[in-house]
Order: structure tokens, then sequence, then C-alpha cells
């Protein structure tokens, strides 16, 4: 199978990366840091990748065009594209700093956006494919302590909904996958519960949902639940909590 | 994370710990400790005060020949990671310690040996070369044939020569995830001498010993060789993670003489047989202790330490391991688990390599001040027997006997890293 992921570098796409490493696949890797792209790929040659090739991306400055050319400098069917870059600025720092919540919002949502309008036509000529957001589940209500990141991926599920119902009867599958906490690097300066898990965990949760083209959910199941109950309490209630 | 030593002995106050990420981190660090996954017992892998630099972001593979099984990989690849990668293509690490939670730069840091010492020797053995990063940001590339003197001063250096950033080692090439065991009740040394001399020819050897049960002390005798046969490696447990999690620290009485005989009794008595042969999988093989997780808290919160030495196989030697396990029997000292073992005849890989030929004997113990004036008078019949203690598992011993334990420590201290510190290093050599 031919893989391509932009954000390849962040905990969940390294470990999806593994994972598809390991069945023999063929990797095109997207990411900002190209000698820890070169690095990860090495590794991923080693742990049974068919081939394993990395471009330089930045999301500030997507450009849909040349990175499918990049890639079909490679293969030409694409399987399965994952869109996993992100990143998760405090909100104290998005307050003092206007810049940033440009740059915050433009990584998390306006890349996603352009790419998946761009991917969806190269999908839809290719008759087949899956387009994968790793979604989140901060989108399902804004609260204080990560409104614009919260924001951010309220944008980003409802795209990838609207995606996923513009390209039905395609036989390109799009995927909504809601992600709980996840321990990785960015991550790493938060204090951890017992929701958290592991990056590996999430990819391999993450892997099979596509496997298995269950298009839409929350990973682990728990967030069901959880953002179920979040949802529904009253506006007025929620605003005196501290979530 | 947490920054205890595995032991939760001693404390170590005021540390903090940071991913290795690049270069320009160790312009800003003043006084540092490499830092692997933290599982050594003692004080080698604590820094108070300071910074603890993990290795543990250096997770990834360069190279591997599967041809020759030479293996290139990141000084914080775990061996857990190396068994789910590398068994699956037939391949198997070296060496391994009691765990598989340890990282490949701390394997070659503390040059460990594991239950094939007799027949291939430590882990240095098979490690090719490695790339030391210095404090004054040199990258060398280190091995027998290059920077030889830095090769054997960070082999078995305790971290202290500098930062391990990727280790290249031949993994072993085998056929299958099985181990095909026989295990032998026993009674004394004499009769644990003579089944090592039998048993030469298996890869793996090791023996579970009563510690209350004195000079002639029961034992049973484990030796084991990789499975050849297929059929049976379907056996689905390649990831054997905790299943059983230690949640919370048990009192500190739950351990005691009382506990300890039990788990001997039930442990010896486990075996109906004089001779038991069975095909068991790797995991169980290797890291019983790996399947409870947190395992160090059932000792409670004051921790304890591990007392491992080995002493050559001459009268003297032997004279001391008898004296030692009679001393444990009268003075009621219990050690939860009690290893002994054979090392084989293989010359020091590094200055402070731990592994001698003769016989090796780990024991733990609760923390307590009885015990450990036992220890001390234990450390000098080692000591006068030509002995050494294991500075990976010590918590404890003086510098002097550190010093008699490795009399070449002055070569060796000058390779040492003049930024890097540990517990270990202030307690012990300087």
């Amino acid at each position: 199978m031919n893989i391509v992921i932009f954000g390849a570098l962040s905990g969940i796409a390294q470990s999806l990366a593994e994972i598809h490493a390991k069945r023999g696949d063929t990797l095109m890797l997207f990411a900002r840091d190209l000698p820890k792209l070169t690095q990860l790929s090495s590794h991923l040659k080693v742990l049974g990748a068919q081939n394993c090739f990395v471009e330089h991306f930045d999301a500030l400055n997507t450009d849909p065009q040349r990175s499918e050319a990049q890639i079909k400098s490679h293969f030409s069917k694409i399987d399965v594209m994952y869109f996993a870059h992100g990143v998760l600025t405090p909100q104290q720092e998005l307050f003092a700093q206007p810049r940033l919540t440009q740059e915050l919002i433009t990584v998390n949502y306006t890349s996603h956006a352009i790419l998946g309008n761009y991917f969806a036509q190269t999908m839809r000529n290719q008759e087949q494919g899956k387009i994968v957001f790793l979604c989140s589940v901060a989108g399902d209500r804004g609260k204080q302590s990560n409104l614009t990141y919260s924001s951010s991926f309220a944008g980003r599920n409802t795209f990838a909904d609207g995606l996923r119902h513009a390209l039905r009867g395609s036989n390109v599958k799009v995927f909504t996958l809601k992600i709980g906490f996840v321990d990785s690097p960015m991550t790493r300066d938060f204090k951890k519960g017992f929701l958290w898990i592991s990056s590996s965990k999430a990819a391999r949760l993450i892997d099979r949902a596509v496997t298995q083209n269950q298009e839409t959910g929350y990973f682990p199941g728990i967030w069901f639940w959880i953002m179920l109950i979040i949802r529904n309490i009253p506006e007025s209630i929620f605003l005196r909590t501290k979530l | 994370m947490s920054l205890e030593s595995w032991g939760l002995y001693p404390p170590a106050p005021n540390q903090t710990s940071v991913d290795f990420q690049s270069l320009d981190q160790l312009k800003n660090l003043k006084k540092f400790l490499p830092r692997g996954n933290g599982r050594s017992y003692g004080d080698t892998c604590l820094a108070s005060h300071h910074t603890l630099l993990s290795c543990l972001a250096q997770k990834h593979y360069q190279s591997f020949n599967a041809e020759t099984g030479v293996l290139t990989c990141g000084g914080g690849v775990l061996l857990q990671h190396l068994l789910e990668d590398f068994l699956p293509k037939g391949f198997f690490p070296p060496v391994t310690p009691g765990t598989k939670f340890v990282t490949v730069a701390g394997c070659l840091a503390n040059d460990i040996h594991g239950k094939n010492h007799h027949h291939e020797g430590s882990f240095a053995r098979f490690v090719e070369k490695f790339t030391l990063l210095r404090s004054d940001g040199n990258q060398i590339t280190c091995s027998r044939h290059e920077n030889a003197d830095l090769f054997r001063a960070t082999v078995g250096g305790l971290g202290l020569t500098g930062f391990i950033l990727d280790v290249t080692l031949k993994l072993k090439k085998i056929s299958g995830p099985m181990i095909q065991q026989e295990q032998i009740k026993f009674r004394g040394l004499d009769e644990f001498i003579c089944l090592s001399e039998e048993s030469k020819s298996f890869l793996y050897t090791v023996a579970w010993v009563d510690c209350f049960s004195g000079e002639n002390f029961k034992g049973i005798f484990i030796r084991g060789d990789h499975a050849t046969n297929e059929a049976a490696s379907t056996t689905p447990r390649d990831t054997f993670l905790p299943r059983l999690n230690i949640p919370f620290y048990f009192p500190s009485f739950a351990l005691n003489k009382f506990s300890i005989s039990a788990f001997n009794f039930l442990y010896d008595h486990k075996n109906h047989r004089k001779q038991l042969s069975s095909q068991t999988h790797f995991n169980p093989f290797f890291y019983p202790l790996d399947a409870v997780g947190s395992w160090n808290k059932i000792y409670g919160k004051s921790g304890f330490v591990q007392y491992q030495f080995v002493v050559p196989k001459t009268p003297e030697g032997q004279k001391v391991l008898k004296r030692i396990f009679q001393r444990l029997a009268e003075k009621k000292i219990g050690s939860f688990l009690t290893v002994l073992k054979t090392f084989g005849d293989f010359p020091e890989e590094g200055i402070l390599s731990f592994p001698a030929e003769g016989l090796t004997l780990a024991l733990d113990f609760k923390i307590d001040t009885e015990t450990l004036t036992e220890l001390e008078q234990f450390d000098q019949w080692i000591l006068d027997a030509g002995g050494r203690l294991y500075p990976a598992k010590d918590a404890r011993m003086s510098p002097s006997t550190f010093r008699r334990s490795f009399p070449r420590m002055n070569e060796w201290l000058k390779w040492k890293d003049p930024q890097i510190v540990s517990d270990f290093y202030h307690r012990v050599v300087q």
C-alpha cells in the first residue's frame, strides 16, 4: 500500500508510520524538520517499509500542487492519506500575541482544508482511497483552557464531516477520528491522568478504525460518553466549571 | 516520569529531566547525567540538584543488516522494542538482563551480563562501535580500533564519559521465541558448581536459591537454549506487557522473614520432581518480573538495595559464598530474589566492567541499619577473596570498596567527562 502522511513527526504520526512500515508499505512523509524526517525514514526502512520518501512541508505555506507532484514522482496511486499536523500553543500566549493565533488556525485548520479540498479531487480521480483527518475531542465544545485550539479543531472536525458527505458515492472514504488525551511530544508538559494513552496506543486504534472503514468515532471509545456529557451540560453550569 | 532509581533508594532531591534533542542543549546545561529508563537499582542513575539528560527520545533505528544481524540504533531504544521489532525477523538481543525495559545505551554503560555470560560474555562483546557526545560538543566514534581508550572507558563507565548517541551491535540469530529449559533441584555450592560444569554447553544458565537455607543451601538450577522447532513458536505472547500492576507502595512490613520463607517454600515446591524439562516462551524465562508493573513497590516506600558481587571460583571465593549464606540464615536476613550464576572466562571489555570469571550472587534487601552493617562485613570478605561489587546495582559501597573492586579506576578517571556527575560518582569516586 502507498501511504502519505502530512505532519509525520508528530507522536501519533510516527507510530502510525511504524505500523505501516512493519506491514511493508511504501511511505511518503511530509514535515517541517527535514533532518529529523530523514532519520525517521531510515528507522522505518529498518522496520520493513518497502520504501520511504520524505519532503519538506510547512503547514504555514501549504502548497498542495507541489506536494502532489512530489508524491506522484514516487507513486501514482495513493491508498491512505493522513493529515496529522497540528500545534498546541498555550492559550495565555495567544492572548498576548495575535500572530500566534493566526499561525495556530492556519496549521490546525486552514492547511487541512486546503489539502482536503485539493486531494479530494485527486482521490476522486483515482476512484478509491482513504483520507484520514486526525481530529480531536477538543473540537466538541469551546472551553476557556484552550479555546482557540478547540475552535480550530471544531473547524477541522466539521470540514472532515463535510468532505465525507461531498465524496459520498465516489468510493473514497473520509475519516473524522476524534482522539482523546495522548501522551506525545506536544503534551510533554501536561500532567497525565488515567485517561491518557500513549501515542502508539492511539495509532493502533486509528489504524484499526481505518482498516475496518469506521469513518467516525472517538478513540478510545470512552470519550464518546465523556463528550456526550460535556456537550450536554447547560451553558449556565458549564460557565462555572474550570474545564 | 519518575525520577527515582528502581530501588527507590537513596532519595535524590531537586532533579530535573529533559529529553536530549540537539547539541545546542548541552551549552545551557551545567552539570548533568545521561539517563536511560531509570532501571538501575542504586544511585548510578541519579543526580541530585542537577539535570538528567534522558536518551529515551533517541529511539530510532538507523540501519540493519539482515545477513549479519548488525544493527545501528539510537541509545534510547529499549530491549522491549528490539524484541518486538526483530524477533519476527529471527533476531534476539545478544545479552539481556532480567528486564527488557532497559535502553541499549544503559546496557552499554553498565556492560550488563545475562544468563549466557558463561558462554558468550557481557553485552559489550557484541558492540562494534558507538557514537559518544562529550559535553564540549565533540561527537566521537568509538570502537576497538578507533578511540579505543574511550571505548574501554565508556563500556561499564556508568554514563560518566559522555552521552551515548547511537550504538552498533550484533543481534543473535534465533529460530523462534521459545526456550527449551530444564530445572534441576540441588543442594549446596558443590552441587551447584558440578551442575554449572556439566551445563556448559547450554546457552543460558542461572540458579534460584533459598536465602534462609544456610551453608548447604537449597536451590533450583535452570538451564536452557533457544528451541529449534518452529511448531511451538506460534504462541501469541510476543507482547508481554504487565498484566498486573502494583498500584501503591506496600507497607514496609509486607516483606518479612515469614513472607519470604513462604515464597521460598512455594517456589521450591512448585517442582515436584528433582528434574523438569519443558518448553517456555522467552518472556517468562528471561523476564518473569516484567509481568508485574512497578514490582519494586512491594518493598515499601523506603525502598531496597540490590547486592551483587562476584568472587573467583578459588577455595577462598567458595568459602566466602558459603559464609554469606550461613550468615543470612543465622541473622534471618531475607532476600526476596536470590540468584546465583557462574561467569565465564572473558577479559573485561571496559575498565569498569563488572563481570569476571567466577561465581556471582545477587541479593536484595529491604533497607535497615542491621542489614547495611552486615553488608559492610560481606564487602570485606569478598574483596579479600579477590572479588568485586557491581556498581550498577549499588547504593551503599564505600569509596575504598570501589577502588579495591576496580583497581584501574585512576586510568578510567582520565576519560570522565568533566560536566557529567551522578550521585554514585559523588558518593564513591570523588
